[in-house]
Protein backbone atom coordinates (compact mmCIF):
# COMPACT_ATOMS: atom_id res chain seq x y z
CA UNK A 1 0.00 0.00 0.00
CA UNK A 2 0.99 3.70 -0.79
CA UNK A 3 -0.32 5.55 1.97
CA UNK A 4 -1.78 8.93 1.19
CA UNK A 5 -3.56 10.08 3.90
CA UNK A 6 -1.72 11.56 6.57
CA UNK A 7 -4.55 14.20 7.16
CA UNK A 8 -6.35 11.37 8.57
CA UNK A 9 -3.30 9.81 10.48
CA UNK A 10 0.10 8.85 9.92
CA UNK A 11 -0.05 5.30 9.48
CA UNK A 12 3.86 4.88 9.92
CA UNK A 13 5.66 6.35 12.63
CA UNK A 14 8.99 6.10 13.59
CA UNK A 15 10.58 2.31 15.44
CA UNK A 16 10.81 3.95 18.64
CA UNK A 17 7.11 4.75 19.15
CA UNK A 18 5.96 1.06 18.78
CA UNK A 19 8.41 0.66 21.63
CA UNK A 20 7.67 2.83 23.87
CA UNK A 21 4.47 1.65 23.69
CA UNK A 22 5.16 -1.87 24.50
CA UNK A 23 7.45 -0.66 27.12
CA UNK A 24 5.07 1.19 28.71
CA UNK A 25 2.53 -1.42 28.66
CA UNK A 26 4.67 -3.96 30.01
CA UNK A 27 6.15 -1.07 32.71
CA UNK A 28 3.62 1.48 33.96
CA UNK A 29 0.24 1.22 36.29
CA UNK A 30 -1.93 3.96 36.86
CA UNK A 31 0.12 7.46 37.19
CA UNK A 32 -1.05 9.19 40.29
CA UNK A 33 -2.70 7.02 42.16
CA UNK A 34 -0.14 4.96 43.51
CA UNK A 35 3.85 4.99 45.41
CA UNK A 36 4.97 2.23 44.30
CA UNK A 37 7.42 1.40 41.36
CA UNK A 38 5.02 0.99 38.25
CA UNK A 39 3.08 4.15 39.68
CA UNK A 40 5.96 6.28 39.58
CA UNK A 41 6.95 5.02 36.16
CA UNK A 42 3.97 5.45 35.02
CA UNK A 43 4.01 9.13 36.42
CA UNK A 44 7.40 10.04 34.77
CA UNK A 45 6.08 8.95 31.26
CA UNK A 46 3.35 11.03 31.49
CA UNK A 47 5.38 14.05 32.62
CA UNK A 48 8.20 13.37 29.99
CA UNK A 49 5.24 13.65 27.30
CA UNK A 50 4.45 17.02 29.09
CA UNK A 51 7.87 18.40 29.20
CA UNK A 52 8.50 16.96 25.75
CA UNK A 53 5.87 19.08 24.76
CA UNK A 54 6.49 21.99 26.73
CA UNK A 55 9.75 21.67 24.55
CA UNK A 56 8.29 21.35 21.53
CA UNK A 57 5.64 24.47 21.48
CA UNK A 58 7.50 26.91 24.01
CA UNK A 59 4.66 26.21 27.05
CA UNK A 60 5.54 24.97 30.53
CA UNK A 61 4.35 21.71 31.57
CA UNK A 62 1.28 22.34 33.61
CA UNK A 63 -0.02 23.80 30.41
CA UNK A 64 0.17 21.16 28.77
CA UNK A 65 -3.41 18.40 29.33
CA UNK A 66 -3.30 15.44 27.47
CA UNK A 67 -6.58 14.57 25.45
CA UNK A 68 -7.94 11.68 24.12
CA UNK A 69 -8.13 13.75 20.13
CA UNK A 70 -7.51 16.96 18.75
CA UNK A 71 -11.56 16.85 18.82
CA UNK A 72 -11.51 16.25 22.81
CA UNK A 73 -9.78 19.28 23.24
CA UNK A 74 -11.23 21.48 20.94
CA UNK A 75 -14.49 20.65 22.78
CA UNK A 76 -12.54 21.65 26.09
CA UNK A 77 -11.51 24.41 24.84
CA UNK A 78 -14.90 25.75 23.00
CA UNK A 79 -16.91 25.30 26.02
CA UNK A 80 -14.19 27.25 28.20
CA UNK A 81 -14.63 30.02 25.61
CA UNK A 82 -18.27 30.14 24.42
CA UNK A 83 -21.31 30.65 26.07
CA UNK A 84 -24.37 29.10 24.56
CA UNK A 85 -25.57 32.00 21.74
CA UNK A 86 -21.89 33.69 22.02
CA UNK A 87 -20.73 35.23 18.75
CA UNK A 88 -17.39 33.32 18.05
CA UNK A 89 -15.56 34.12 14.63
CA UNK A 90 -14.21 31.22 12.66
CA UNK A 91 -12.42 30.99 9.02
CA UNK A 92 -13.54 29.77 6.33
CA UNK A 93 -12.01 26.16 6.26
CA UNK A 94 -13.30 25.03 9.31
CA UNK A 95 -13.44 21.27 10.23
CA UNK A 96 -16.59 19.78 12.44
CA UNK A 97 -14.81 19.42 15.16
CA UNK A 98 -14.94 22.96 15.66
CA UNK A 99 -18.09 23.22 14.17
CA UNK A 100 -20.39 21.11 15.87
CA UNK A 101 -19.32 21.66 19.32
CA UNK A 102 -20.18 25.82 18.40
CA UNK A 103 -23.68 24.59 16.87
CA UNK A 104 -24.18 22.48 19.56
CA UNK A 105 -23.85 25.74 22.11
CA UNK A 106 -26.21 27.85 19.72
CA UNK A 107 -23.25 30.07 18.90
CA UNK A 108 -23.67 32.92 16.48
CA UNK A 109 -21.37 31.94 13.90
CA UNK A 110 -19.36 34.23 11.85
CA UNK A 111 -17.28 32.94 8.76
CA UNK A 112 -14.63 35.07 7.89
CA UNK A 113 -12.39 34.34 4.71
CA UNK A 114 -14.03 32.23 1.84
CA UNK A 115 -11.34 32.23 -0.67
CA UNK A 116 -8.59 29.23 -0.93
CA UNK A 117 -5.13 29.92 0.15
CA UNK A 118 -5.67 34.29 0.05
CA UNK A 119 -4.03 36.05 2.72
CA UNK A 120 -5.67 39.38 2.40
CA UNK A 121 -9.30 38.15 2.02
CA UNK A 122 -8.69 35.92 5.46
CA UNK A 123 -7.18 38.41 7.17
CA UNK A 124 -10.01 41.46 5.91
CA UNK A 125 -12.43 38.98 6.31
CA UNK A 126 -11.80 38.47 10.13
CA UNK A 127 -10.78 41.91 10.97
CA UNK A 128 -14.22 43.17 9.92
CA UNK A 129 -15.72 39.94 11.60
CA UNK A 130 -14.24 40.35 14.88
CA UNK A 131 -15.64 43.64 16.13
CA UNK A 132 -17.54 42.52 18.71
CA UNK A 133 -17.12 38.61 18.46
CA UNK A 134 -16.79 37.29 21.81
CA UNK A 135 -14.29 34.65 21.06
CA UNK A 136 -12.43 33.22 17.79
CA UNK A 137 -11.96 29.49 16.64
CA UNK A 138 -9.37 29.39 13.12
CA UNK A 139 -7.57 26.32 12.42
CA UNK A 140 -3.87 26.39 10.89
CA UNK A 141 -3.99 24.54 8.09
CA UNK A 142 -7.38 23.11 6.01
CA UNK A 143 -7.37 19.05 5.89
CA UNK A 144 -9.08 19.53 2.77
CA UNK A 145 -7.26 21.84 0.79
CA UNK A 146 -4.18 21.95 2.78
CA UNK A 147 -4.26 25.68 2.71
CA UNK A 148 -2.22 27.71 5.75
CA UNK A 149 -3.65 30.17 7.14
CA UNK A 150 -1.63 33.39 8.98
CA UNK A 151 -2.26 32.65 11.75
CA UNK A 152 0.51 34.83 13.62
CA UNK A 153 -1.23 37.31 11.99
CA UNK A 154 -5.28 36.41 12.99
CA UNK A 155 -3.41 35.37 16.55
CA UNK A 156 -2.53 39.65 16.49
CA UNK A 157 -5.72 40.50 15.00
CA UNK A 158 -7.32 38.92 18.03
CA UNK A 159 -4.52 39.87 21.23
CA UNK A 160 -5.15 43.66 19.55
CA UNK A 161 -9.07 43.29 20.14
CA UNK A 162 -8.92 41.50 23.51
CA UNK A 163 -10.87 38.22 21.72
CA UNK A 164 -10.00 35.42 23.19
CA UNK A 165 -9.10 32.47 20.56
CA UNK A 166 -8.45 28.80 19.69
CA UNK A 167 -6.24 27.37 17.35
CA UNK A 168 -6.83 24.55 16.00
CA UNK A 169 -3.56 23.06 14.95
CA UNK A 170 -4.63 19.16 13.79
CA UNK A 171 -3.06 19.59 10.58
CA UNK A 172 0.22 21.60 11.49
CA UNK A 173 1.38 20.35 14.62
CA UNK A 174 4.51 18.71 13.58
CA UNK A 175 5.32 19.80 10.07
CA UNK A 176 4.66 23.82 10.82
CA UNK A 177 5.86 26.14 13.81
CA UNK A 178 3.65 26.17 17.11
CA UNK A 179 4.86 29.01 18.91
CA UNK A 180 2.53 28.81 21.80
CA UNK A 181 4.05 31.57 23.90
CA UNK A 182 4.18 33.95 20.68
CA UNK A 183 0.56 32.85 19.45
CA UNK A 184 -0.63 34.37 22.85
CA UNK A 185 -3.64 32.14 22.61
CA UNK A 186 -5.89 30.96 25.13
CA UNK A 187 -5.73 26.81 23.44
CA UNK A 188 -4.24 25.28 21.09
CA UNK A 189 -5.74 21.77 20.35
CA UNK A 190 -3.82 18.82 18.41
CA UNK A 191 -3.83 15.22 18.02
CA UNK A 192 -0.89 12.81 19.23
CA UNK A 193 -1.81 10.93 16.05
CA UNK A 194 -0.88 12.86 13.06
CA UNK A 195 2.10 14.90 12.72
CA UNK A 196 3.21 14.37 16.05
CA UNK A 197 3.90 10.58 14.90
CA UNK A 198 1.89 9.19 18.17
CA UNK A 199 -1.16 6.65 18.79
CA UNK A 200 -4.61 7.09 18.13
CA UNK A 201 -6.53 8.12 21.02
CA UNK A 202 -3.95 10.55 22.15
CA UNK A 203 -3.63 14.53 22.17
CA UNK A 204 -2.38 17.65 23.42
CA UNK A 205 -4.30 20.63 24.64
CA UNK A 206 -2.02 23.53 25.20
CA UNK A 207 -3.94 25.65 27.90
CA UNK A 208 -3.27 29.73 28.42
CA UNK A 209 -5.62 29.71 31.01
CA UNK A 210 -7.84 27.31 33.22
CA UNK A 211 -10.28 26.28 31.19
CA UNK A 212 -13.81 24.73 32.32
CA UNK A 213 -13.27 20.80 32.99
CA UNK A 214 -15.48 19.24 30.28
CA UNK A 215 -15.05 15.55 32.18
CA UNK A 216 -15.46 14.67 36.07
CA UNK A 217 -14.00 12.25 37.97
CA UNK A 218 -11.12 10.69 39.55
CA UNK A 219 -7.87 12.91 39.36
CA UNK A 220 -5.55 11.23 41.80
CA UNK A 221 -5.20 14.37 43.78
CA UNK A 222 -7.21 16.54 46.58
CA UNK A 223 -9.37 13.50 46.61
CA UNK A 224 -11.60 14.84 49.55
CA UNK A 225 -12.65 17.83 46.94
CA UNK A 226 -16.14 17.45 44.90
CA UNK A 227 -14.54 19.96 42.44
CA UNK A 228 -12.23 19.19 39.96
CA UNK A 229 -8.80 20.79 40.94
CA UNK A 230 -8.44 24.62 40.63
CA UNK A 231 -4.45 23.18 38.90
CA UNK A 232 -3.60 22.46 35.35
CA UNK A 233 -3.76 20.07 33.88
CA UNK A 234 -5.37 17.79 36.41
CA UNK A 235 -8.09 20.02 35.98
CA UNK A 236 -8.75 18.79 32.35
CA UNK A 237 -7.62 15.45 32.81
CA UNK A 238 -10.50 13.42 34.87
CA UNK A 239 -10.15 9.58 34.67
CA UNK A 240 -7.07 7.32 34.23
CA UNK A 241 -4.30 8.37 30.91
CA UNK A 242 -3.00 6.74 28.57
CA UNK A 243 0.14 6.40 29.69
CA UNK A 244 1.18 3.27 26.46
CA UNK A 245 -0.18 6.18 23.97
CA UNK A 246 1.23 9.16 25.93
CA UNK A 247 4.71 7.38 25.87
CA UNK A 248 4.43 6.62 22.17
CA UNK A 249 3.47 10.12 21.46
CA UNK A 250 6.95 11.43 23.73
CA UNK A 251 9.19 9.66 21.00
CA UNK A 252 6.98 11.19 18.29
CA UNK A 253 7.36 14.18 19.98
CA UNK A 254 11.43 13.78 20.58
CA UNK A 255 11.87 12.49 17.11
CA UNK A 256 10.36 15.94 15.64
CA UNK A 257 13.09 17.83 18.05
CA UNK A 258 15.53 15.96 16.71
CA UNK A 259 14.77 15.86 12.19
CA UNK A 260 13.12 19.33 12.86
CA UNK A 261 9.54 20.06 11.85
CA UNK A 262 11.20 22.72 9.14
CA UNK A 263 13.00 19.99 7.83
CA UNK A 264 9.54 17.99 7.12
CA UNK A 265 7.97 20.82 5.69
CA UNK A 266 11.02 21.11 2.83
CA UNK A 267 10.88 17.78 2.03
CA UNK A 268 7.19 17.62 1.78
CA UNK A 269 6.46 20.71 -0.21
CA UNK A 270 8.93 19.64 -2.87
CA UNK A 271 6.75 16.06 -3.47
CA UNK A 272 3.77 18.66 -3.03
CA UNK A 273 4.71 20.61 -6.20
CA UNK A 274 5.85 17.47 -7.60
CA UNK A 275 2.35 15.95 -6.93
CA UNK A 276 0.16 19.15 -7.93
CA UNK A 277 2.53 19.16 -11.26
CA UNK A 278 1.63 15.74 -12.56
CA UNK A 279 -2.21 15.81 -11.41
CA UNK A 280 -2.62 19.32 -13.77
CA UNK A 281 -0.75 17.54 -16.28
CA UNK A 282 -3.12 14.72 -16.37
CA UNK A 283 -6.18 17.39 -16.72
CA UNK A 284 -7.81 16.64 -13.21
CA UNK A 285 -9.32 20.74 -11.36
CA UNK A 286 -6.34 20.56 -8.98
CA UNK A 287 -7.21 22.77 -5.93
CA UNK A 288 -3.25 24.37 -5.43
CA UNK A 289 -2.04 27.66 -4.02
CA UNK A 290 0.40 29.72 -2.45
CA UNK A 291 0.10 29.06 1.73
CA UNK A 292 -0.58 25.62 0.86
CA UNK A 293 1.01 22.68 3.15
CA UNK A 294 1.27 18.69 2.13
CA UNK A 295 -2.39 18.45 1.27
CA UNK A 296 -4.09 18.68 -2.26
CA UNK A 297 -7.53 17.89 -3.21
CA UNK A 298 -8.49 17.55 -6.86
CA UNK A 299 -11.62 16.52 -9.00
CA UNK A 300 -11.81 13.98 -11.58
CA UNK A 301 -14.10 13.69 -14.21
CA UNK A 302 -16.29 10.75 -12.06
CA UNK A 303 -17.53 10.43 -8.43
CA UNK A 304 -14.30 11.49 -6.02
CA UNK A 305 -15.41 8.35 -4.23
CA UNK A 306 -15.54 5.89 -6.93
CA UNK A 307 -11.76 7.59 -7.99
CA UNK A 308 -10.46 7.23 -4.61
CA UNK A 309 -11.79 3.22 -4.50
CA UNK A 310 -10.39 2.83 -7.81
CA UNK A 311 -6.93 3.87 -6.44
CA UNK A 312 -7.17 1.89 -3.60
CA UNK A 313 -7.68 -0.83 -5.87
CA UNK A 314 -4.38 -0.12 -7.66
CA UNK A 315 -2.58 0.19 -3.54
CA UNK A 316 -3.40 4.04 -3.23
CA UNK A 317 -4.54 4.61 0.10
CA UNK A 318 -6.14 8.63 -0.42
CA UNK A 319 -9.37 9.68 1.29
CA UNK A 320 -12.56 11.33 -0.54
CA UNK A 321 -15.52 13.02 0.34
CA UNK A 322 -16.59 15.57 2.30
CA UNK A 323 -13.70 15.27 4.74
CA UNK A 324 -15.22 16.11 7.92
CA UNK A 325 -15.34 19.55 6.95
CA UNK A 326 -18.28 20.73 4.70
CA UNK A 327 -17.69 24.53 5.56
CA UNK A 328 -14.37 24.44 3.90
CA UNK A 329 -16.00 22.76 0.88
CA UNK A 330 -18.68 25.12 0.88
CA UNK A 331 -16.22 27.78 0.71
CA UNK A 332 -14.49 26.27 -2.41
CA UNK A 333 -17.62 25.43 -4.09
CA UNK A 334 -17.33 21.78 -3.74
CA UNK A 335 -19.95 20.62 -1.23
CA UNK A 336 -21.79 18.66 -4.35
CA UNK A 337 -18.95 16.74 -5.48
CA UNK A 338 -16.85 16.63 -2.36
CA UNK A 339 -13.08 15.83 -3.48
CA UNK A 340 -10.25 13.22 -3.56
CA UNK A 341 -7.61 14.52 -1.35
CA UNK A 342 -3.73 13.48 -1.23
CA UNK A 343 -2.03 14.14 1.70
CA UNK A 344 1.66 13.65 2.36
CA UNK A 345 3.77 12.94 5.90
CA UNK A 346 7.14 12.58 7.35
CA UNK A 347 8.33 9.69 5.10
CA UNK A 348 6.56 9.82 1.49
CA UNK A 349 8.92 9.27 -1.23
CA UNK A 350 9.11 10.76 -4.31
CA UNK A 351 9.08 6.84 -5.63
CA UNK A 352 5.33 6.93 -3.93
CA UNK A 353 4.32 9.90 -5.45
CA UNK A 354 5.23 8.58 -9.00
CA UNK A 355 3.17 5.86 -8.60
CA UNK A 356 0.32 7.44 -7.23
CA UNK A 357 0.66 9.51 -10.76
CA UNK A 358 1.06 6.42 -13.07
CA UNK A 359 -2.81 5.45 -10.57
CA UNK A 360 -4.16 8.35 -11.19
CA UNK A 361 -3.06 8.58 -14.81
CA UNK A 362 -6.36 5.81 -15.12
CA UNK A 363 -8.95 8.44 -13.84
CA UNK A 364 -10.98 10.14 -15.98
CA UNK A 365 -9.94 13.93 -16.56
CA UNK A 366 -11.99 16.89 -16.32
CA UNK A 367 -11.60 18.51 -19.90
CA UNK B 1 18.91 4.35 50.01
CA UNK B 2 16.33 2.22 49.25
CA UNK B 3 14.10 1.46 51.85
CA UNK B 4 14.69 -1.95 52.62
CA UNK B 5 18.30 -0.60 53.30
CA UNK B 6 16.87 2.13 55.76
CA UNK B 7 14.47 -0.22 57.48
CA UNK B 8 16.76 -2.69 57.71
CA UNK B 9 19.31 -0.26 59.74
CA UNK B 10 16.51 1.46 61.70
CA UNK B 11 15.80 -1.96 63.30
CA UNK B 12 19.88 -2.30 63.99
CA UNK B 13 19.85 0.73 65.66
CA UNK B 14 16.89 -0.60 67.86
CA UNK B 15 18.67 -3.57 68.78
CA UNK B 16 21.40 -1.33 70.29
CA UNK B 17 18.72 0.53 72.13
CA UNK B 18 18.91 3.36 70.13
CA UNK B 19 15.74 5.50 70.40
CA UNK B 20 13.33 5.14 66.80
CA UNK B 21 10.08 7.28 66.80
CA UNK B 22 7.79 8.87 64.58
CA UNK B 23 7.68 7.83 61.25
CA UNK B 24 10.80 5.56 59.83
CA UNK B 25 10.32 6.53 56.26
CA UNK B 26 11.02 10.15 57.33
CA UNK B 27 15.01 9.39 57.46
CA UNK B 28 15.44 9.86 61.14
CA UNK B 29 18.16 6.65 60.75
CA UNK B 30 21.63 7.68 60.28
CA UNK B 31 20.98 11.03 62.07
CA UNK B 32 19.94 12.38 58.88
CA UNK B 33 16.79 14.93 59.27
CA UNK B 34 14.46 15.89 56.13
CA UNK B 35 12.11 18.44 54.91
CA UNK B 36 8.69 17.43 52.71
CA UNK B 37 7.35 19.66 50.59
CA UNK B 38 3.68 19.32 49.44
CA UNK B 39 2.27 20.58 46.05
CA UNK B 40 -0.76 21.73 44.80
CA UNK B 41 -0.58 18.96 42.15
CA UNK B 42 1.68 15.89 41.08
CA UNK B 43 2.38 17.89 37.88
CA UNK B 44 4.22 20.90 39.99
CA UNK B 45 5.47 17.76 42.21
CA UNK B 46 6.90 16.45 39.20
CA UNK B 47 8.45 19.88 37.99
CA UNK B 48 9.68 20.50 41.47
CA UNK B 49 11.79 17.08 41.40
CA UNK B 50 13.15 17.37 37.99
CA UNK B 51 14.05 20.88 38.89
CA UNK B 52 15.86 20.16 42.03
CA UNK B 53 17.32 17.16 40.85
CA UNK B 54 18.37 18.76 37.72
CA UNK B 55 20.08 21.29 39.82
CA UNK B 56 22.12 18.98 41.97
CA UNK B 57 19.91 18.31 45.23
CA UNK B 58 18.65 15.08 46.24
CA UNK B 59 15.38 14.86 46.68
CA UNK B 60 12.40 11.57 46.30
CA UNK B 61 9.14 11.77 45.02
CA UNK B 62 6.72 10.32 46.78
CA UNK B 63 2.83 10.04 48.08
CA UNK B 64 1.87 12.16 50.95
CA UNK B 65 0.81 10.75 54.19
CA UNK B 66 -2.74 11.09 54.28
CA UNK B 67 -2.66 13.41 57.85
CA UNK B 68 -0.51 15.61 55.36
CA UNK B 69 -2.95 16.35 52.55
CA UNK B 70 -5.90 17.56 53.93
CA UNK B 71 -7.48 17.31 50.75
CA UNK B 72 -7.02 13.82 50.24
CA UNK B 73 -4.27 12.33 48.26
CA UNK B 74 -1.09 14.28 46.90
CA UNK B 75 2.42 14.21 46.44
CA UNK B 76 5.69 15.05 48.42
CA UNK B 77 9.41 15.75 47.67
CA UNK B 78 11.39 14.90 50.86
CA UNK B 79 14.44 17.08 51.00
CA UNK B 80 17.82 17.03 53.42
CA UNK B 81 17.43 19.33 55.89
CA UNK B 82 20.22 21.39 54.85
CA UNK B 83 19.06 21.82 51.23
CA UNK B 84 15.59 23.21 52.39
CA UNK B 85 16.34 27.28 52.08
CA UNK B 86 18.39 26.96 48.50
CA UNK B 87 15.74 23.98 47.47
CA UNK B 88 12.60 26.20 48.04
CA UNK B 89 14.55 29.31 46.66
CA UNK B 90 14.55 27.75 43.49
CA UNK B 91 11.37 26.26 43.37
CA UNK B 92 9.97 29.72 43.70
CA UNK B 93 12.02 31.33 41.14
CA UNK B 94 11.47 28.77 39.04
CA UNK B 95 7.55 29.45 39.42
CA UNK B 96 6.66 26.31 41.02
CA UNK B 97 3.94 26.79 43.72
CA UNK B 98 4.33 24.92 46.50
CA UNK B 99 1.57 24.36 49.41
CA UNK B 100 3.08 23.07 52.19
CA UNK B 101 6.65 22.63 54.41
CA UNK B 102 6.69 19.68 57.09
CA UNK B 103 9.93 19.72 59.34
CA UNK B 104 11.04 16.24 60.82
CA UNK B 105 11.16 17.50 64.45
CA UNK B 106 13.92 15.87 66.65
CA UNK B 107 11.30 12.79 67.93
CA UNK B 108 10.79 11.70 64.45
CA UNK B 109 7.67 13.31 63.98
CA UNK B 110 6.78 15.69 61.19
CA UNK B 111 5.30 19.40 61.56
CA UNK B 112 4.23 22.26 59.93
CA UNK B 113 7.12 25.06 59.15
CA UNK B 114 6.23 28.48 57.89
CA UNK B 115 7.09 28.75 54.27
Amino acid sequence: MIYLDYGATSFHKPPAVYRAAEKAMRTCANPGRGGYGAAMEAARTVFDCRTAAAELFSCRPEQVVLTTSCTHGLNIAIRSLVRPGGRVVVSGFEHNAVTRPLHALGADIRVAGRRLFDWDDTLEAFDRALKGADAAVFTHVSNVFGYILPVGELAALCRQRSVPFILDAAQSAGTLPVDFSALGADFVAMPGHKGLLGLPGTGILLCGQRGEPLLYGGTGTQSIRQEMPEELPERLEAGTLNVPGYAALTQGLKYLKRVGTDAIFRQEQQLLQHCVRGLVQQGFRVFAGAHQAATVSFLTGQDCEEAAERLASRGIAVRAGLHCAPLAHESAGTLETGTVRVSLGFDTTSGQIDAFLRASAKLPSIR
Amino acid sequence: MTARVRYALAAALRLHGSRQTGIDWAGEVMGMRYYFITFRSVTYAQQGERLLKGSGFRCVLQRTPRWMEEQGCGYALRVRAAEIEPATALLAQRQIPIRRVYLQSKDGLLEEVAT
